[in-house]
C-alpha cells in the first residue's frame, strides 16, 4: 500500500507543481489520518523551527530520483532532546515514515525515521505515533505513589 | 518583542539601564584581550561611575585586579570617580556571597563605586555575615538574605538574584519563587519526577480529563491495562466532555471544516492564539521584579507582562494575540486575567473554532511547596462559543542552568 500511495503522490507531484508558501500547523498541510514510509538517502538536514526538515532523494525501481522533504517537530523541542545539526548527515539511508501532503508533494510529517543500521529516531511533529510509544514506555513504571498529588 | 501592552516606570527603566550598562561592559571586556588592560578598566570605571551617579545602581564593582595593578589604576580611577561626584572604596576582601562564585576576587583587590550611605550598607552586611559565622548560623535563609542584600545593593532586580542563585544550584527558601528557567514535559520526558499523567498531558489537557486519566490510574481494578489503553479512555471522556461544552451552533459551524484552512503561519505569531502561546512545549522564563511580572517564551521569543499594581482591564485598547495581563498573588499561586485578545483558532478536545472578541483568559500558577513545580490551569472563558469556562491544564518544572534559546525560524517557500 504504501508503495503504491508513494507513486501515486510522485504522479500527483509532477502534474501539479506546487509551491509552499506558509508552514506550521501540520493538518493544514498533511494528512495526518494517513501514514506513508519512503525509503532515501538524506542529502541535508536543517535543525531549525518551525520544523525540522530532512531533505532526501528517493530512488525507484528504474533508477529516477526524486527530492523529498521530511518535516519533524521544532528545533526548541529536539535540541533540548540531544538532537543535534549532524544527528542526520548526508549519505545517512533512511526508512521514514508520516502523513503524506495534502498537495500530493514529495513531503511527509515525519513520525519515525529508521536509520541503516536499525535505530529508530522519533522527533516527529506528528505527536500521536510518538505519545503512543512513550505511554507505552510509562507502563514500566509505578502508578499508584504518584497516581495522587 | 513585548506583544502584551508594555507600560514603563521608573523600576523597570532601572533595571534595563543595568543591564544595558552590564551589557555593554560585558562587550567591552570581551574586546579586552586586544585591548589594554588598564584603559579598559578606567573606561568602564567611567561607565560604572555614570550609572552609579544618575542612581542607576547603588553600588558597582569593577573588575578584579591585583594589588599591583589596583595601585597603578586607583589614582586615576578616584580622579574619574570625583568627576561624577560618586566615592570610592578599595575592598581587598570582597563580600563573599552565593551570589557569585567564591573565588569571584580571591587574591584581588575591587574598586567600589558608590554613593554614601551605601557603604556603610555594604559594611554592616559584611558585619551581619562574619557574625552569623561565628554563631553556625550563616546557613538557609540567613546565607540567602546576605546573597539578597549584596544583590540588593548592587540594584540587581528580585527576579535577577533568584535566577543566579538558583543557577548555582541554591534552593531558595521561604516562599517558591516563580523566577526561573522552566521545562516542559515534552523537553524533559526523562524527569523522573513528571507523573505520568503529566506526560500525557504534555501539551495540555482539560482538568477534568487530567483528573479522569489520574483516578483510573490509581484504580487497581486498572492495572491490567495499559496506561496506552486508559489514556485512549481519557481521550473519549474529554471529547465528550468539551462537546458537551461547546455550544451547538459552534460545533455546527465547524463540523463541515476543512483542515486544510488551519492556520498556516508563516514564521510569523499571527492567528496562533493564547492557549497555544501557555502550552508550547518551548522552555519559559519567569521574572517577578516588583509590581509586575515577565513570562517570555522560546515559542515566537514572546514576551508577556503581568500587571500587579491592582490596575483594572483597561476598555479602550487595540486587540492584540496576547492581549492584556493583569494579575494578583495570592501565596503560592499568580491568578492572571487577560483580556482584549485578538479572535484566534483554539482547539479544545479536536474541536476547533474560532473565539470571539470578548474572550477571557484565566490562568493560575500554584507552585508546590518547594518551589520546583508549577501547575498551570487556565480558564477559557468565551460565552458566546461555550456554555462555561473550558479549564486546561499543564505543568513545568524549574530548569536550573538553562537559558533561553532564541526562536529563530525560516519559512519554507518555493520548495516542491
Amino acid at each position: 500500500m504504501n508503495v503504491i500511495r508513494k507513486f501515486m503522490l510522485v504522479a500527483a507531484s509532477l502534474l501539479v507543481p506546487v509551491i509552499v508558501i506558509a508552514h506550521h500547523n501540520a493538518a493544514s498541510h498533511y494528512l495526518l489520518d494517513q501514514k506513508i514510509t519512503v525509503k532515501g538517502v538524506v542529502t541535508e538536514f536543517r535543525l531549525i523551527n518551525p520544523h525540522a526538515r530532512i531533505y532526501f532523494d528517493v530512488t525507484d525501481k528504474d533508477g529516477n530520483v526524486e527530492k523529498w522533504l521530511g518535516e519533524g517537530n521544532a528545533s526548541s523541542v529536539l535540541r533540548r532532546r540531544d538532537w543535534k545539526d549532524d544527528s542526520l548527515k548526508p549519505g545517512d539511508e533512511i526508512t521514514i515514515t508520516g502523513s503524506p501532503a495534502r498537495d500530493g508533494g514529495n513531503k511527509l510529517d515525519w513520525e519515525s525515521i529508521v536509520l541503516a543500521d536499525g535505530t529508530e529516531l522519533r522527533g516527529g511533529n506528528t505527536k500521536a505515533g510518538e505519545l503512543e510509544q512513550q505511554l507505552r514506555e510509562l507502563d514500566k513504571r509505578p502508578r499508584r505513589p504518584e497516581a495522587k498529588e | 518583542m513585548n506583544e502584551g501592552t508594555a507600560m514603563k516606570s521608573g523600576a523597570s527603566t532601572a533595571s534595563r539601564a543595568v543591564i544595558f550598562f552590564s551589557l555593554t561592559l560585558a562587550a567591552i571586556f570581551a574586546q579586552a584581550q586586544d585591548t589594554d588592560l588598564r584603559s579598559y578598566r578606567l573606561g568602564s570605571t567611567a561607565s560604572w561611575s555614570e550609572a552609579v551617579s544618575v542612581g542607576v545602581k547603588e553600588l558597582a564593582l569593577s573588575s578584579p585586579a591585583t594589588p599591583d595593578e589596583m595601585d597603578a589604576l586607583i589614582g586615576e580611577a578616584e580622579e574619574i570617580a570625583a568627576r561624577f561626584g560618586i566615592s570610592v572604596y578599595r575592598e581587598i576582601d570582597l563580600l563573599v556571597t552565593d551570589l557569585f562564585p567564591d573565588d569571584v576576587a580571591k587574591d584581588k583587590h575591587v574598586l567600589m563605586l558608590y554613593q554614601p550611605p551605601t557603604l556603610e550598607k555594604y559594611m554592616a552586611l559584611k558585619q551581619r555575615k562574619a557574625e552569623l559565622i561565628k554563631a553556625g548560623e550563616y546557613a538557609d535563609k540567613a546565607r540567602e538574605d546576605i546573597a539578597r542584600g549584596f544583590g540588593r545593593l548592587l540594584s540587581y532586580p528580585d527576579a535577577i538574584i533568584d535566577q543566579k542563585l538558583i543557577d548555582r544550584g541554591i534552593k531558595l527558601s521561604g516562599r517558591p519563587s516563580f523566577n526561573g528557567v522552566w521545562k516542559s514535559p515534552t523537553i524533559s520526558l526523562d524527569d523522573a519526577r513528571w507523573h505520568i499523567q503529566d506526560v500525557a498531558c504534555r501539551n495540555g489537557c482539560s482538568e477534568v480529563s487530567y483528573e479522569y486519566f489520574r483516578d483510573l490510574l490509581s484504580d487497581p481494578a486498572n492495572d491490567d491495562t495499559s496506561v496506552f489503553d486508559l489514556y485512549g479512555d481519557t481521550q473519549e471522556f474529554n471529547r465528550k466532555y468539551v462537546s458537551s461544552l461547546i455550544r451547538p451552533t459552534t460545533l455546527q459551524s465547524w463540523a463541515n471544516y476543512d483542515a486544510a484552512n488551519d492556520a498556516a503561519l508563516d514564521c510569523t505569531p499571527q492567528g496562533d492564539g493564547l492557549q497555544h502561546q501557555i502550552s508550547a512545549p518551548p522552555a519559559i522564563k519567569i521574572e517577578h521584579s516588583g509590581d509586575r511580572i515577565t513570562i517570555t517564551y522560546e515559542y515566537w521569543n514572546a514576551v508577556r507582562t503581568i500587571y500587579l499594581d491592582g490596575r483594572s482591564l483597561p476598555d479602550e485598547l487595540e486587540l492584540s494575540r496576547l492581549g492584556y495581563s493583569i494579575g494578583q498573588l495570592d501565596g503560592n499561586t499568580l491568578v492572571v486575567t487577560t483580556d482584549r485578545l485578538t479572535p484566534s483558532q483554539i482547539s479544545l478536545g479536536g474541536n476547533k473554532f474560532y473565539l470571539s472578541e470578548g474572550a477571557q483568559f484565566i490562568e493560575r500558577y500554584t507552585l508546590s511547596e518547594n518551589g520546583e513545580r508549577m501547575d498551570i490551569l487556565w480558564n477559557v472563558i468565551d460565552p458566546v462559543n461555550l456554555r462555561g469556562p473550558y479549564t486546561g491544564k499543564m505543568s513545568w518544572l524549574q530548569a536550573p542552568g538553562w537559558v533561553l534559546d532564541k526562536w529563530s525560524c525560516e519559512a519554507i517557500t518555493g520548495e516542491f
